[in-house]
């Protein structure tokens, strides 16, 4: 510590954690409060809720086993496809940022009883049995997006063997899937376990999926029974203490691995080691299955398409709900990339001083992936019942996006941030370079590609998000999401679809538009 | 300058003083989405009650009748509503003992049904059925023991947790079968084939080909009927009888314009409001419209009736424990 240098700048930068860090600290303590003076505290039967629990984790261990297994089935079949990975490497990106409404209404779309497989079924005279509203469905839908995030995973470790070993393996006349099970295992999993926890959070956190896919009183998850006890029981109490419970069971699975791995590798880009090697009989009929697997919910932009209805487009809720969207992910995003850039310096310096406390911030910080996002709502709903509703619901859905928003982004540059840090931190002792210019000069350029990426990835996620929106909404503030789930509610589905397809091209050109400009500018 | 500054004044005045004049009074309603939807009976509402009350009437919405009761609770009405309108029976003795309403002092003699209470007025009532496609259904059942019987009939129903009609039903099972009601949830268990969160999520499912039967209104038919011009959606027609539902609006304790409330209130039970209520709402008016509305009750002839109930906290708490007792494995 004895080298920590701080000059003015260094106190700038370093201000929104520690806002971030009072904002969470005043929460939890008012939240304590809260419970602590609760009348009925001591009527929460927290037996009551066990097969709740029982479910929620029973579903997202079958969802991330599904996903991990199929996930890396699908890598390797990306790769032993020799297809371009820059093309498939988005493929996988882009589905598994897509909306969830998007892709369970797709699923619908595609497998209920009146779907395009039943008529397809009923052409062939096949008896067609499959009831979409069911754990089937939640499983394939939530599997959906994390075979898709497990899949990329596996895929970029496998381009990523070196040149030299896919040689010596061809001129030794070793197959490639042994060469897998005999030695290549440890570099392919090497890092899984950060992915599968944030696999298994993500199955767990399926709140919309669950809310739109449920069919029975049977397939209740947490978060669906916070949700409940929000908006239809009055019952902050109880939508808190559930998501504790959940909190607590997540925190004590993942612990173990957490322990060991204080930043995340997992998401660095690709390099340009990727391999021609012989391909495996019938891998293209496995990699055009996997397409037409991913394929499967954009079915449903044909019937959006030809649902065109220009003045759907012209009316005041559509207006109000898509500026709306747009405001809300524009400062979810301004939040989280101050926050995220605030934290990773100071978790940097603390590495630069080799000072252990980067721990803490890394926890500080990836401890909001665990909060399910329903029950930070019930949480901030109090405390602005407190402020006696001093923020308005924009301000307070565009914070729990942020805060949600905010793990993904650090984990996503922590590496790339901290890369070569000790020689960087040497040079700016050395040349006296203040904090805010080592930020300026030195930090952005050297993340631009990578920020820009996870920029419009978390932009895409917060609008596609109906989670804490389904508590806020009023009749002035609606999302994108929640209108289209409303139009699909009224039986407007001809709308809904034709919005849902329109919102999707929208988030193709803004997950996309910008870095093909910025690759397009760097040619130039 | 002190004299500029004066008639700077004096001309801001001026310029003000019209908006001043005309700003009016705000009755701030807060109601279900769907009854101020396009195409539901609020914008019509509003321009009959704004013609006559020379205020603005300004509509807050939740997602559905039992969102409401909630949000006001949770917030203790902070948000500074008026009224609150779409409750249904079922959350009339919850609301009261929350302590949340103001008594009113309208007239609800005369009206269509049978209403005494000091806290709500009746808007609109209704009674739970089951719709059926009279193409694909030949032989619709009769009764509820009929329909359990057939085990080949599938229904959408609604999760009584979530929503009013969900736990209309829950509430006609126990009204029929009473100590037997658990019984007759295990015996229908396999012919639900969804159970939606919300009446429009179960509805437009049905619509879709989902099921045989969903749970919803006698008055269902009438929209299909009258708007699409389609025949072929009916209603069951129960011979234990059908229970009805009630929804009600209230003053809010800390409402800010008692007097436009309450007149509000009062307006509710005239023909300007009521009339807004059979085509908008889809439900029955509280005041007798047959002459006026003769299309409407011809497509929704009113069924046999139960007698009212109006349940306490603890019997709606035992109606939904019964039932997921029975199907909750």
């Amino acid at each position: 510590m004895t080298n920590l240098y701080l000059d003015k700048g260094a106190y700038f930068i370093r201000l929104p954690y520690l806002v971030y860090l009072f904002f969470i600290i005043t929460l939890f303590i008012t939240t304590l409060y809260f419970l602590s003076n609760a009348d009925n505290f001591s009527d929460f039967k927290f037996f009551s809720y066990f097969n709740t629990i029982k479910f929620t984790f029973f579903q997202a261990f079958l969802a991330c086993s599904i996903s991990s297994i199929a996930g890396f089935i699908f890598g390797l079949i990306l790769y032993l496809s020799n297809k371009n990975p820059k093309v498939i490497s988005s493929l996988l990106n882009f589905c598994f940022i897509l909306p969830v409404i998007f892709v369970s209404f797709g699923s619908i779309f595609f497998y209920s009883s009146n779907g395009i497989l039943s008529i397809i079924f009923h052409w062939l005279s096949v008896d067609y049995n499959v009831n979409v509203f069911s754990l089937k469905g939640i499983i394939y839908v939530t599997s959906y997006f994390n075979i898709a995030f497990n899949a990329n995973f596996f895929y970029r470790k496998l381009i990523n063997i070196p040149e030299n070993y896919i040689k010596v393996l061809q001129s030794n006349g070793i197959p490639f899937l042994k060469s897998i099970k005999l030695q290549l295992k440890n570099f392919i999993f090497s890092g899984y376990s950060s992915v599968l926890i944030l696999s298994f959070i993500f199955c767990i956190g399926n709140f919309t999926i669950v809310y739109i896919l449920s069919g029975s009183p049977n397939l209740t998850t947490i978060e669906l029974a916070i949700y409940q006890s929000i908006i239809f029981d009055a019952d902050l109490m109880r939508a808190i203490l559930l998501g504790m419970t959940q909190l607590i069971i997540i925190m004590v699975i993942s612990l173990s691995l957490i322990s060991k791995t204080y930043t995340f590798s997992t998401f660095a880009s690709y390099k340009k080691s990727y391999q021609i090697i012989d391909k495996p009989i019938f891998i293209d009929y496995f990699f055009w299955i996997i397409i037409v697997y991913f394929s499967i919910p954009f079915i449903v932009l044909i019937k959006g398409i030809f649902s065109f209805n220009l003045q759907s487009l012209l009316t005041v809720n559509f207006l109000n709900s898509f500026i709306n969207s747009l405001l809300v992910s524009i400062i979810s995003l301004t939040i989280s990339s101050i926050l995220t850039l605030s934290s990773l310096n100071i978790y940097r310096s603390f590495l630069d001083n080799n000072s252990s406390f980067h721990k803490i911030i890394f926890i500080s910080i990836a401890l909001l992936l665990f909060v399910p996002s329903l029950s930070l709502s019930a949480m901030i709903f109090y405390f602005n019942f407190q402020l006696n509703f001093i923020f308005k619901s924009i301000w307070i859905v565009s914070l729990i996006n942020s805060f949600f928003i905010t793990p993904i982004m650090f984990i996503f540059l922590s590496s790339k941030f901290i890369e070569n840090h000790n020689s960087e931190h040497r040079n700016t002792l050395l040349f006296n370079i203040k904090s805010l210019t080592r930020l300026i000069k030195i930090d952005l350029p050297k993340i631009r590609n990578e920020f820009l990426l996870v920029s419009t990835t978390v932009f895409v996620l917060s609008l596609g998000d109906l989670t804490s929106v389904t508590i806020f909404n009023n009749s002035s503030f609606k999302t994108i999401p929640l209108y289209i789930s409303q139009l699909y509610s009224n039986y407007r589905y001809n709308d809904a679809f034709f919005i849902l397809s329109l919102f999707i091209i929208f988030i193709f050109l803004i997950m996309y538009l910008p870095t093909f400009l910025l690759q397009k500018n760097a040619k130039n | 300058m002190k004299g500029l500054t004066m008639n700077f004044k004096i001309i801001l005045i001026i310029l003000l003083l019209p908006f001043g004049a005309v700003a009016k009074e705000e009755l701030k309603i807060f109601t279900y989405g769907s009854f101020n939807s396009d195409w539901g009976p609020g914008p019509n509402i509003e321009k009959e009650f704004e013609t006559i009350c020379n205020c603005d009437l300004i509509w807050n919405t939740a997602d559905s009748s039992g969102a409401l009761l909630s949000r006001v609770k949770l917030t203790n009405n902070k948000e500074g509503y008026d009224i609150l309108l779409g409750l249904d029976d079922s959350l009339v003795d919850e609301a009261k003992k929350n302590d949340l309403f103001l008594k009113h002092s309208v007239n609800t003699n005369g009206l269509d049904i049978d209403w005494s209470d000091e806290y709500f007025t009746p808007f609109d009532y209704g009674y739970f059925s089951f719709i059926y496609d009279s193409e694909k259904l030949n032989q619709p059942p009769k009764s509820f023991n009929e329909l359990a019987e057939r085990d080949e009939i599938s229904i959408i129903i609604m999760d009584p947790r979530y929503s009013t009609p969900g736990l209309g039903l829950a509430k006609w099972i126990n009204q029929i079968y009473k100590e037997g009601a658990s019984n007759f949830w295990s015996e229908i268990q396999d012919q639900i084939v969804i159970t939606s969160k919300s009446w429009s999520d179960g509805y437009g499912l049905f619509l879709e080909g989902e099921s045989d039967l969903v749970l919803s209104y006698t008055t269902s038919p009438a929209y299909h009927s009258l708007i699409e011009g389609s025949q072929k959606y009916k209603s069951l027609n129960f011979e234990e009888g059908h229970a009805s539902q009630i929804e009600v609006m209230g003053i809010l304790k800390n409402a800010s314009n008692l007097d436009l409330a309450k007149s509000f209130l009062e307006f509710s039970l005239t023909n300007g409001f009521q009339q807004h209520i059979p085509q908008g709402n889809w439900m029955y008016p509280v005041l007798n419209l047959k002459e006026t509305q003769k299309d409407f009750y011809d497509a929704a002839p009113l069924p046999v009736s139960l007698d009212q109930v109006f349940p306490s906290s603890t019997e709606k708490d035992k109606w939904i424990a019964n039932w997921e007792n029975s199907i909750i494995d």
